[in-house]
Order: C-alpha cells, then structure tokens, then sequence
C-alpha cells in the first residue's frame, strides 16, 4: 500500500502542476460567474435606440405603433423606477435615477426617399434599410432598424403587414407592433359589435392561477416555490459536472499511461511493484485529482450562488439550502467515485495496450458514445425522475452513476439507490479485476494494440 | 540460504508459440560482476524480467536474493531497462528520489542521497533541471543513478551502454567500478565486448534463448584457438604442413591471413616456416582471442546451426 501511495502521490502531484489543470479550476467560476452576470450586462451596454419607420396609407396606425411603443417604454422605466427607489430607500448614496434607455424610436421617412406609392418608397428606402444611408434621431445618425407597411384598411386589416429589416431574428419590434394592432382592431370590432370596452378588458384580464403543491411534503407547507421547482433540474448540472470532470481525468490518466507505457518507466516501476499497485496508485492518484477538481468547483459554485447570483439571487439562495444538503451530496459523492473507478479502470486498461496518443484516441471513441447516452437522456430524466427511462438506465451499469445523480433531487426510492449501488460496486469489481488482467499484460507489450481475440486471450492469461 | 545472488534453473519462457528462453540455468555468486551476452533477440531481456519477476517463467525457477519473487526483495535490488524512459516532466532530483522511494527508502533521505550522487557523478548542475530539459545521454545516468541510489546490494543493468558517447561510458564505467568496490553483485547486458572484457569476472553467452557458454572471461577465450595474423603478397599454402595449425583463413584485405592454431601450438614455427618457405612477411601478429572472436564464433555457429 506504502508504494501504491507513492506511486498515486507521484501522479497527482503531476497533474495538479499542470497549466491545463489550474486553468480549469480557475476558469470554471469565471464562466460561471459571467455566466450569471454577462448576459444582463451586455443587453444594457448593447441595447441601443433602434429606429424604424412606418408607410401607413391609411393615417390611421401609426398613432397606435407609437402609443404601444411609449407604453413599453414607459412599464420598462416605471419598473426600473421602483427598483431605484428601493436601493435608494436603503442606501441614500444611490445616484440620482437616471431613465431608461428607448428602445425603438420611430423616425419620419426621409424626405427624400418618400414617393406617392408604398412601392416607390419602399424601393427608396432601400439604401437606408442596408445601412448605406443614415436616419437622424434627435442628434445621432442612426441606421434604419425597419420599416413596416401597413396595408390599406378598411374595417379590417385585410392585408398582411410588410415587415422590412435586415435583421429578422430580432422580432422584439415586430412582436411589439403586432400586439398593438391586433389589440386596436379586436378593440374596434368589441366597439362595433357593441360590447362596452371595459367589459372587454375585464373579460380579457381573466386568468386562472396555478398553486404547485407535493403531497409528500408536510400539511400546511405543501406549497412548491420556484427554488424547489429548480432543484429538480440542478442536478443535471451536476451531472454535466462530473461528465467534464470525468473526461478531464479519464485524459490525464490515459495520457499518462501512454506517456509510461511509451517511455518504458513501466519496466522499472514494475521491478519495484506489482501491476496491481501500481494500477491502485495510479487510479488513487488521479481520483483524487478529479476530486480536487470538482471540489473546487462546487466551492466556487457554492460561493457564486450565494454571493454573486445577481439577478438570479432570488432563486439561488433558497436552491442552495435545497442542494447542499446530506441527502444530496452523500449519493452524489459515491456514484462520482464508483462511476470514476468504472471508467478509470477501463480507460487504465485502454492506454496499458496503446503506445500513442492516437492509438488510445481510436480506444476513446466508443467510451465517448457510450457516456453520451446519460448526456443526451439528461433532459428526459431530470423531468420525470421517478419514469421508465430513468429506472431502466440507472440499472445499466455504465449509466448509473449519471443518471441516479441525475434523478436524486426526484427522492427516487431508497432502494433502488442501495440496489444500484450494490450492482455498481459489483461492476467496479469486475471490471478492476479485467482491468488488471488486461493492465499487467499490456503494460510490457510492444507493437499494435491487440485485436480481439488477443484481448480476450489476454483475459485468460 | 544461498551463496548464489541470482540462480536460474532450467528456465523457459514461451509466448503463445514463441520460446524466448529456453531450458535456461545460470548461476550469479555474490559479490561478482557478471555480463549476459548475446545478440539482439537472444533472450537477455526476457531473462532478465524473469529475474525480476515481471515476467513468470513458463516453467522452471528463479531464485534472487534466496527468493523466489524479485518483489519481496526489492529494497536490495536495481534495475535499469534497456529502453531508457524517463517522467519529463520531473526534476532530475525528485525523479531518483520517487524510484528510491518505490525500493522502500524515506523520501526525504532519498532526495539527499539523489543530490549526493548527482553530485558525485558530474550532474550537480542539474540537480532541479526537468528531465525534458536533459540531454539524452544526462538522461540515461539520472536513470542509472535513479536505479542505484537505494544502495542496493543486487543491480542488473540491461545494455546500460548503448546511446552513450564514450565520456559518459567512462563515468558508467566509474559507476559499475564503485558498486563493485561496495560489494555489489552486478548483473549487465551488453553486446559490446570491450566493455564485458574490462568489467566482468564472469560471462554468460546466450543464443536464441539457450546459453551458449558459462564462465570466466580466460576460460571462454580458451574456448577458441588463438591465431597468428600475416600479410603477405606470396602464397601462404606452404602453412598448413606446419604442425599444430589447423586452418588458413583469409581475411578482407589483399594479403591478409589468420594462422589457426591448435591448442599449446607455438607460433615461432609458423615463423620460421614463412622464412623456409620463402613467404614475404610485411607483418606477423600474435592474436589472443578476444571476447569478440568467441562470441563471433559461439554465436555465429549458432546461427549457422539454426
């Protein structure tokens, strides 16, 4: 054991000195962190006036696309407002408020481009729409964003609106729009048909409310909040974890193999100690670097949850009380390490019989198909923790460890948590014993991996 | 308990239907500096593993140390590998300190007894330089340091000369020279025989997994005839009536023979036989036979036989 230990401090003192392995650790809470804060960040430096212009034959929309356009804006400031006041009622050092950025701004069609017909002018426009001429917005030159064209109307819209932009993919505009008009026209319709308005508003504000509740929770607090909601899909990313986690080691210790089994150090280590040591000292040494790693990382998890969730504070907090408790980290600490002894030993197996790195990459690709199942039935199984797919992939051994990760925020049944702990003990067994047959014999081999039926001979010896 | 540091009896080792070894026995005493000679693939490594207890024998047996595994004794014994390899990444110290650390030794004594030899053996400067930083040749003594610093009382070396440019085959040398004078029984392979000749009280000569000689280096020369080397532009026939020489082998070179002769033969009559005979000498060498005319003849029988 005093070698093995050796040998496995040896391996991860290897590793951890390694670039690639303290970039990791650093970066993933960077990631995180910006994964939190970027997006909200970027939308309001981003987020500049769009300006857009209207062809109305009729006269008669344009004063609703510019109502519904100030309306939006006037929610989004009122929100921000309140939120200002708040921070200010707590810390009087607030600056002053300042109000919310437009987002669209109609602009008058250029005196120069505007025609008798919608065709000539749409045609006119052109160049603004493709960004070679500039629309002004108060004092800025801006690009033409849209130009949407409303049809004639007579009584109802029977023609469709012409929305023009180079960018479609941003439809924040024409989303906006077209719920005014439809508003104005049902409005008109409600009006002809003799249906007092208010009526109609009320009839529309309607809306039947949904109160979660889980039975398995004690009376009068049965009641399910958005974190415990959220709880049941955390763990696919800690299921993501430990796959990137996995992977990262299952390279070093394939690597690391090859780079042995290539350079020849086999042949000495192996004069000192036994290929099981050895293959101890190594799993044991690259286990504990998956452990640093995802050690780490839960940390920083843990610390960007609780201090630096930003918006998503509200849901993080209560989350994290659901998460880190015993219950959950427990199982989910012994599937990590059962599932890494499965695919370590294999993988140990694999690069014992390889001479490169290319060779061991031919090895790696099946492993990667099968590790993608859990990956892609990670979805499906985060919604329906307790269903079929889920019961019948955590009985196969190389899923297990995934996907009963994956389902223990759905409370699957204790026994089927002690049962397939007891069948993933088994198959780590087996497949260490097969692992160092396969192991003590490839380690001094020379030449091509095996084929087949040299393997399987290899097994026999 | 035995006198012998390493005894192989009646040792095979097959794979699948190759024999690598066979029907092998051997005997290292204590304390001697032994070489296994051999050409490329006659077994020496596979032997050596089994020595080691890497490989299992297919049948027969090892003993090293008085014991039948190389693992219960592995505090006692260093061994170098042919193919030289060497964690890049690790400084030449922690390197030797990590494989005296598997032969059992503290790991902070190790580092001081690595720095000590690399030190000793010209390396001092390197003593915190990473492996991928050595050159080849630096590389191959921090292993053969790495495979003695645990003072072993056992050391077997596989081809520790080979890549060395002869600076460094001198310190090696030095290295082997120091170990004896420390009462340590040695074991190395090796295909260059001027380094056997200078270092080993005993040989082995192994062909095609069989051993072809066992012995002292002046009993394996004894085991061919010595020879007189001529030059000569006239026709040498007239020597073969001499008594006592057994052949006239002619050599590459116009005019270069070697003079077979018997055991207890005495070239002088070689020499007045050219003289009677008219035979124009422009050189005449007395040769013992070195340790490369018995393994050119041992094992180029062998191969001629197979």
């Amino acid at each position: 054991m005093k070698y093995a230990l050796r040998i496995g401090f040896r391996e991860f003192a290897e590793h951890v000195k390694t670039k690639g392995f303290v970039i990791g650790i650093v970066l993933f809470p960077v990631l995180l962190f910006a994964g939190f804060r970027v997006p909200a960040l970027l939308e309001k430096i981003s987020k500049t006036t769009r300006a857009f212009a209207v062809i109305d034959p009729s006269g008669e929309l344009t004063a609703i696309v510019d109502e519904a356009i100030e309306r939006d804006w006037q929610e989004s400031d009122d929100k921000a407002r309140l939120a200002w006041l708040e921070k200010r009622k707590a810390d009087p050092e607030t600056p002053d408020y300042e109000p919310q950025k437009r987002f669209f701004q109609r602009v008058e069609i250029p005196a120069e481009a505007a025609a008798a017909t919608p065709a000539e002018t749409i045609a006119n426009l052109k160049p603004w729409l493709l960004g070679d001429k500039k629309v002004k917005v108060g004092e800025d030159e801006k690009e033409l964003f849209a130009l949407i064209v409303m049809p004639k109307i007579q009584g109802q819209l029977k023609k469709g609106v012409e929305y023009w932009s180079t960018n479609l993919t941003d439809d924040g505009l024409s989303k906006l729009v077209s719920r005014a008009l439809e508003d104005h026209l049902r409005r008109k319709e409600y009006t002809a048909k003799g249906i007092a308005q208010a009526e109609v508003e009320r009839i529309a504000r309607i809306e039947v409310r949904f109160d979660d509740k889980d039975p398995r929770k004690a009376a009068g607090e049965e009641d399910v909040g958005l974190a415990e909601k959220a709880r049941q899909w955390a763990p696919i990313g800690f299921v993501y974890l430990m796959f990137v986690a996995m992977m990262t080691v299952a390279q070093m210790l394939l690597s690391s193999t090859v780079e042995e089994k290539a350079s020849r150090i086999f042949e000495v280590l192996l004069s000192s100690v036994t290929p099981g040591e050895l293959m101890l000292g190594k799993l044991m040494g690259v286990a504990a670097v998956g452990f640093v790693m995802l050690a780490a990382w839960f940390v920083s998890l843990f610390a960007i949850l609780r201090f630096g969730a930003g918006s998503l504070s509200e849901v993080a907090g209560p989350l994290l009380g659901l998460v880190f408790t015993p219950s959950v980290l427990i199982p989910m600490a012994v599937y990590f390490l059962l599932g890494f002894l499965l695919y370590a030993s294999l993988l140990l197996a694999l690069g014992s019989l390889c001479n490169t790195i290319k060779e061991a990459q031919n090895f790696m690709s099946p492993v990667m198909l099968v590790l993608m199942v859990p990956l892609l039935a990670m979805i499906p199984v985060a919604r329906d923790p307790n269903g079929v797919l889920a019961q019948v992939l955590s009985w196969i051994p190389p899923f297990t460890p995934f996907v009963m990760m994956n389902r223990i925020a759905g409370d699957p049944a204790g026994w089927e948590i002690a049962g397939t702990i007891v069948l993933l003990v088994a198959s780590v067994a087996g497949m260490l014993w097969l692992a160092g047959r396969v192991f003590r014999n490839g380690v001094l081999r020379t030449g091509a991996p095996p084929k087949i039926v040299e393997l399987l001979r290899m097994l026999r010896r | 308990m035995t006198d012998l540091a390493l005894r192989l009896a009646r040792v095979t080792k097959k794979f699948d239907t190759f024999t690598a070894v066979d029907d092998l026995s051997l005997s290292v005493p204590f304390g001697c500096v032994y070489g296994f000679l051999g050409p490329n693939g006659a077994g020496k490594t596979t032997t050596i593993r089994m020595s080691l207890s890497i490989y299992e024998p297919t049948s027969g047996t090892v003993e090293i140390l008085g014991h039948r595994s190389a693992l219960d004794v592995r505090q006692q014994i260093g061994y170098l590998p042919e193919e030289k390899g060497l964690y890049k990444k690790m400084k030449a110290k922690e390197l030797i300190a990590f494989f005296g650390g598997l032969r059992g030794m503290d790991p902070a004594e190790a580092r001081r007894e690595a720095v000590r030899l690399l030190e000793r053996y010209g390396l001092g400067e390197f003593v915190n330089t990473r492996c991928e930083a050595l050159s080849k040749g630096m590389g191959q003594k921090v292993q053969v340091l790495a495979s003695v610093v645990h003072k072993p009382k056992f050391v077997i070396l596989d081809e520790p000369f080979s890549g060395l440019d002869p600076v460094n085959q001198q310190v090696l040398e030095q290295v082997i020279q120091d170990l004896r004078a420390a009462g340590t029984t040695i074991v190395f392979s090796t295909h260059i025989m001027e380094h056997a000749e200078r270092l080993c009280d005993r040989i082995v000569l192994i062909g095609r997994g069989k051993r072809l000689f066992d012995g002292t280096i002046p009993e394996a020369k004894r085991s061919i005839p010595s020879c007189v080397r001529i030059h000569t532009v006239s026709d040498p026939s007239p020597l073969r009536a001499v008594r006592g020489v057994t052949d006239i082998l002619r050599l590459e070179g116009a005019g270069h023979y070697d003079v077979v002769l018997a055991e207890g033969a005495q070239p002088d009559e070689v020499l007045r036989t050219c003289f009677r005979s008219g035979i124009e000498l422009s050189s005449f060498e007395r040769r013992e036979p070195g340790l490369r005319d018995v393994f050119l003849k041992l094992v180029g029988g062998e191969e001629a036989a197979a």
